[in-house]
């Protein structure tokens, strides 16, 4: 159980969240009663069985959907609408197919009313980071899953967010693929350039949880509801294959199953 | 052997793991651990041994010296150390003479794609200017534009 984290003042707080859905004029409960707090430099993931509620919980912490009942307090305000401190990597990458590589991640700045200079220099930058340097021209479609993912995180990075939230990121990239992206995550996350605050991700995937966070908290079924939380204290750079990081996985596969 | 027919994020992918198995491993058991097909994982690995990555051995894979400074490199050194792998083999050697003897330096796709078929006897010359593309891009060597339809050199 978390007893460390708890120690300095969070810089997000979700208090109380809980959300239904109307399917056809019947109430979903979908989270219920969720609470929890993420601290400075923490690397979270929330993992539970799927239609737990997990992309829902961080879609209302951005702010791009209202909880019914509870609140999300981001440095002690309250958040109302969506969140310019954060940003959101998919699943599906959500790139626009009609913009090369450089023109979907300086989109990320538009918003933002950055002149067009200063808005190409940053994402040439970013771009540089992610691995996709000499791609800038290139559309989605000539792109492999993962470099498609490198644009998605790119994207995310080239605002320099507080928070990177991130549902599902490598779930729908082949094993291999995805095992070199984490790696890369691991790398951005611990460079001063790109790094943001926190990291949230959400995941069905425990090892990738354990291996990746500093905490994992654990959702039940719908309801989502928090069953427990672990700090994953094992020093970095962990083996992905070691014994103590599995025994931490069939732990909390465990809870889920 | 021509240029390999997969995706860059593959082959690191494959090194990353057989470096977390200690920098060798049974060709079955790391498959097992990735939930690969071995027939999906080979190509994989021929490729990675075409750099001089990594060396098979009765069933077993394991990093060489090459392959475990190549991942010590960071994201730009990888791709500096891939162009250089690149620029050893026949096909982007006699590839790069082609596109320095054209009066713009550059050439379309379709002409990449003849150039293939011709030198290489590639069957599915299409898809082979594709691989060409993207290694050539991951490696610094060539640069693309669609629009244009003009690669070139970096």
């Amino acid at each position: 159980m978390s007893t460390k984290t708890q120690l300095s003042t969070p810089i997000l707080g979700v208090k109380n969240v809980s959300k239904e859905f109307n399917f056809h004029g019947r109430k979903v409960p979908i989270l219920k009663d969720v609470s929890f707090s993420v601290h400075e430099n923490e690397f979270l993931s929330i993992v539970g069985p799927s239609g737990c509620g997990k992309s829902t919980l961080l879609r209302i912490i951005m702010g791009l959907v209202p909880p019914d009942k509870g609140e999300v307090i981001y440095k002690g305000e309250r958040i109302q609408s969506v969140n310019p401190h954060m940003s959101m990597v998919f699943q599906s990458f959500a790139l626009l197919p009609w913009l090369n590589v450089l023109e979907n991640v300086e989109l990320g700045l538009e918003a933002q009313g950055i002149p067009k200079k200063q808005r190409q220099d940053r994402a040439l930058k970013i771009i540089q980071e992610v691995g996709l340097e000499d791609f800038e021209d290139a559309y989605p479609r000539e792109l492999s899953g993962g470099m498609k993912q490198r644009v998605g995180l790119a994207r995310a990075l080239v605002t320099d967010p507080e928070i990177l939230l991130m549902d599902e990121p490598f779930s729908s990239l082949d094993p291999l693929t995805a095992e070199g992206l984490r790696e890369e995550l691991l790398r951005l996350w611990s460079d001063k350039f790109t790094s943001p605050e926190i990291v949230i991700m959400v995941t069905h995937n425990v090892e990738e949880a354990v291996y990746l966070s500093d905490r994992v908290i654990v959702l039940s079924h719908r309801p989502g509801t928090v069953l427990s939380e672990f700090d994953i204290d094992l020093q970095r750079p962990r083996n992905k294959r070691g014994h103590e990081l599995y025994e931490l996985v069939d732990k909390i596969t465990s809870l889920i199953t | 052997m021509s240029i390999p027919k997969v995706h860059y994020s593959r082959l690191i992918g494959l090194l990353e793991a057989l470096e977390d198995f200690g920098g060798k491993v049974d060709v079955a058991k790391i498959a097992d651990d990735l939930s690969l097909e071995l027939d999906d994982l080979l190509p994989v690995i021929e490729a990675a041994e075409l750099f001089g990555f990594l060396k098979t051995e009765s069933g077993d894979i394991s990093l060489t010296n090459e392959g475990l400074e190549f991942l010590s490199d960071g994201t730009r050194g990888r791709k500096k150390h891939l162009g250089k792998k690149l620029l050893m083999l026949d096909h982007f050697k006699k590839l790069i003479e082609f596109i320095n003897q054209k009066e713009d330096k550059s050439i379309t796709k379709e002409e990449l794609s003849n150039f293939l078929a011709e030198k290489f006897h590639e069957i599915d010359s299409k898809a082979a200017s594709e691989w060409t593309i993207e290694w050539g891009r991951h490696g610094l060597l060539l640069r693309y534009n669609s629009k244009e339809d003009k690669i070139k050199l970096l």
